[in-house]
């Protein structure tokens, strides 16, 4: 073979041999007997001397403040034994972060991750976890599983073996005008038909020159000053957007559960093209597009069409009497209403719901679902490991599950602990009295059960939910949508597999 | 020992030394580039061919399995996968086949313009490059926020109730907007250099011949830039057939996706989740380069400039012979 031919067929040889697993995955087996790197006191327990560990933390912004003062406290607690230290970094960067740290650079992989459960499957199908449990017997730390909610223990449980303690759960939820409805004679709704008796009757007295609003305005009335609503658009109480991140990841999976859907099978497949999704969507539909057979008369949003976001000035303005809103973001509200209406009650004239009970008319057990996502603190499988450190890991993990609920909440991340949320600690908090107690209870909130789909299932609900609230699908009936997308859905999913 | 005489010495070493020179000279010039070259092009090229011959696992970014023609296979037979991948070429082609006589079009009249030399030219000429040194996130941001469907000033401003992102045909409008809009100054820049360098005595000779502006434009300038014009059709072709950050930043919220995704864009979404994706993404790029070298070498065929050789010669020799 000539020389010229032969080098370039040599070079792809070379690249070609780089097939095949290269990974350095040590995910270990435990053994019960072997004490690694531990050193024990004479009493027999572990001691932590020094111990450093990495996390790091999908949250951002107030969150990664909130949780950086609760890492503090236990940092100050266990001074001279464990330190842990944070990197924040955001959820669309995270997972290209992790992926070529675990692969290329896993001595500089964190000891721990603070991310969704959710993720928990996919991550340990590459290898990147560690099972939890043993270490937690090893370092004697206490493991009541029965005391977390059993959905969110159960996305970070993966054949039998849990991979990740639970934090948390949140969801969005609904900020409402105390206000505006009192002075037009509404109460707070409670269910989606007192939410639509509402919504349906409030553009009538708009429309009659009857429904009285305040906020800001660019009409020379002052922010507090009661004025009519105008007659020359229709009022429309609680506005909706599909591009709005509350309802592409929250509201269209609630109306879902709500109405007795099942998102994932037993087999980590996507189980949403069922009638009771098709419910739950149709009913959102009719959110924006009333129709004569649906429940609601007048629509309760006008269509946003692509619009990413509602955005906050019709509540602000008075314009709406419902929004939806992160629990986070919950204090920056009250913090607007103090401002705004300064004079007349501030943060008193706004009130916050969970979404339960919200998109369904039937009165199942499963109308009181919300879905949720859930924070669990996971142990990555590193390079070079060591018992001790898993240890102090456990200890961490149970800081953080027990000890960090009212600070944690107050910035709408619900305890997945069941003691926390019920001690009496924890509701004598007076933002538990104003605020959390609305949010509803952790039981209530359903995670996506755990799948290597997550991804697929999760991007193509996502498209089902679009076009089903896009005026250019109306054509289409919300069980055909459903279906084009599943197809779709599970064709990549089998051609992967 | 062989006796070697001092010139033959002194030769000898002076052609050693001037070889050293050389090979540092080379290796110092070259090095850095053919470094470059190899990690950042050729590396990448022959590592995109090894990747669309295997499977992934998902566990890791490098390939599992060599599964030889497998994954380019799948992007022809497999009915999902042939769906997305083909349908989003014929709309990335579509979309060229419109955006790139435009993208030098209108460069091409903004330039003569600009040669006329009015008052002030040098200030429309940097305008006119101006927004394609802005970040394309800031400009398509701009962009959304001003065709908004509820908040956007250009649908309050004319009185429209106008889903621009919502509907695919103005999704695509727009999209095109954005590119004239960033992608003009490239080519602009290129056709001025073009038309300041036309020789001028071939204007005065056509002007002698008693030619008029557009008999000038098409046998004096055309001609003179006809070089540029090649060049900008290649670069442009290629630019949009590897179309992706407008249609992310503008079209992501589109009800329509399969309508909206351009080639590069569906090439992307086979990398989401695990890596399991990467050897049809491979295959997929590799198929779209194939592509858009076919349609390069139609457009060179086309555009190439086609030489008399001796006809000329011969036909005025035989011209001669004939009186």
């Amino acid at each position: 073979m000539e020389k010229k031919k032969l080098i370039p067929l040599l070079a792809l040889a070379a690249v070609l041999s780089s097939c095949g697993p290269t990974g350095t995955t040590t995910e270990s087996s435990f053994d019960p007997l072997d004490e690694g790197d531990l050193v024990r006191d004479e009493a027999g327990n572990i001691v932590y001397d020094g111990v450093e560990l990495k996390m790091w933390s999908v949250t951002t912004g107030d969150d990664a403040s909130t949780q950086d003062a609760i890492i503090a406290g236990f940092n100050d607690l266990y001074e001279g034994q464990i330190h842990v230290t944070t990197t924040h970094t955001s959820r669309y960067d995270l997972e290209t972060l992790l992926n070529t740290t675990m692969q290329f650079d896993r001595p500089n992989a964190p000891d721990l991750l603070f991310n969704h459960g959710s993720r928990a499957a996919e991550y340990r199908e590459r290898g990147w976890l560690l099972p939890v449990e043993n270490y937690f017997g090893k370092a004697e730390t206490p493991l009541d599983k029965d005391d977390f909610v059993p959905s969110l223990l159960n996305a970070v449980t993966l054949d039998g073996s849990l991979y990740g303690l639970p934090m948390d759960v949140h969801s969005a939820m609904v900020v409402m005008r105390v206000d505006i409805l009192e002075k037009n004679g509404y109460e707070i709704p409670t269910n989606y038909e007192e939410l639509v008796a509402i919504c349906d009757d409030a553009p009538k007295k708009a429309a009659n020159n009857q429904l009285w609003i305040r906020g800001e305005n660019s009409e020379g009335y002052a922010a507090d000053e009661w004025r009519l609503a105008s007659t020359a658009s229709p009022y429309a109480a609680f506005p909706i957007s599909y591009g709005d991140m509350w309802v592409h990841e929250f509201v269209g999976y609630t109306a879902a559960v709500q109405n007795g859907a099942t998102l994932v099978d037993e087999e980590g497949m996507p189980a949403w093209n069922s009638d009771e999704t098709a419910k739950g969507l149709q009913l959102l539909r009719d959110w924006i597009f009333p129709s004569a057979t649906s429940y609601n008369k007048s629509a309760l949003s006008l269509d946003y069409g692509s619009s990413y976001d509602v955005g906050n000035a019709p509540l602000l303005a008075g314009t709406a009497m419902f929004k939806l809103q992160g629990p986070w973001a919950y204090m920056n509200e009250m913090a607007d209403f103090d401002r705004l209406l300064r004079n007349d009650g501030g943060a008193d004239n706004i009130t916050t719901r969970s979404l339960s009970g919200l998109f369904t008319r039937d009165d199942s057990e499963a109308s009181s679902l919300i879905k949720g996502e859930g924070h669990a603190i996971m142990m990555m499988a590193p390079e070079k490991f060591s018992l001790t450190k898993a240890c102090a890991a456990t200890v961490f993990m149970d800081y953080m599950a027990y000890y960090s609920g009212i600070e944690w909440a107050k910035r709408g991340h619900l305890p997945a602990a069941i003691s926390v949320s019920n001690s009496s600690a924890f509701k004598a908090d007076p933002a538990y009295e104003e605020y959390i107690q609305y949010w509803g209870q952790p039981e209530d909130y359903v995670v996506v059960p755990p799948t290597v789909n997550y991804t697929y299932i999760d991007t193509y609900f996502k498209n089902a939910l679009q076009q089903t609230l896009s005026s250019s699908y109306q054509n289409q009936t919300v069980k055909a949508i459903l279906e084009d997308q599943y197809e779709d859905c599970v064709s990549y999913i089998e051609l992967y597999a | 020992m062989k006796e070697v005489t001092l010139r033959e010495f002194a030769t000898r070493e002076e052609r050693r030394k001037s070889s050293l020179f050389k090979a540092f000279s080379v290796g110092g010039f070259l090095g850095p580039y053919a470094i470059c070259f190899a990690l950042f092009f050729v590396f990448p090229l022959v590592f995109g061919v090894v990747m669309a011959l295997c499977s992934f696992d998902g566990k890791t970014m490098f390939p599992s399995e060599f599964v030889g023609f497998a994954n380019f296979e799948a992007v022809f037979t497999n009915p999902v996968l042939a769906k997305d991948f083909w349908g989003s070429v014929w709309n990335t082609l579509r979309f060229a086949l419109i955006i790139v006589p435009l993208s030098i079009l209108l460069p091409l009249g903004l330039a003569l313009l600009i040669n006329i030399k009015p008052p002030g030219y040098k200030f429309f000429r940097a305008c006119i490059y101006l927004p394609g040194i802005f970040p394309l996130t800031a400009t398509g941001l701009i962009l959304l926020k001003m065709f908004d469907y509820h908040y956007g000033f250009f649908n309050a401003f004319f009185g429209l109730t106008l889903d621009w992102f919502g509907e695919t045909w103005s999704a695509w409008l727009l999209i095109g907007y954005f590119c004239l809009w960033c992608g003009i100054g490239g080519n602009f820049i290129i056709l001025c250099a073009g038309l300041e360098n036309v020789d001028k005595s071939l204007y005065e000779a056509a002007d002698v011949d008693g030619c008029g502006a557009f008999s000038r434009f098409l046998h004096v300038t055309l001609p003179g830039i006809k070089d540029q014009l090649f060049l900008c059709l290649f670069t442009t072709f290629i630019g949009y057939m590897n179309l992706y950050g407008q249609v992310y930043i503008l079209a992501s919220n589109t009800p329509d996706q399969d309508a909206m995704k351009s080639a590069i864009y569906r090439i992307q979404d086979m990398l989401l989740g695990s890596s399991k994706g990467y050897g049809y993404a491979a295959a997929m790029g590799i198929c779209l380069g194939i592509i858009i070298i076919f349609i390069s070498v139609i457009e060179l065929i086309v555009t190439k400039e086609r030489k008399g050789g001796h006809a000329h010669e011969e036909r005025f020799v035989s011209w001669q012979k004939s009186r």
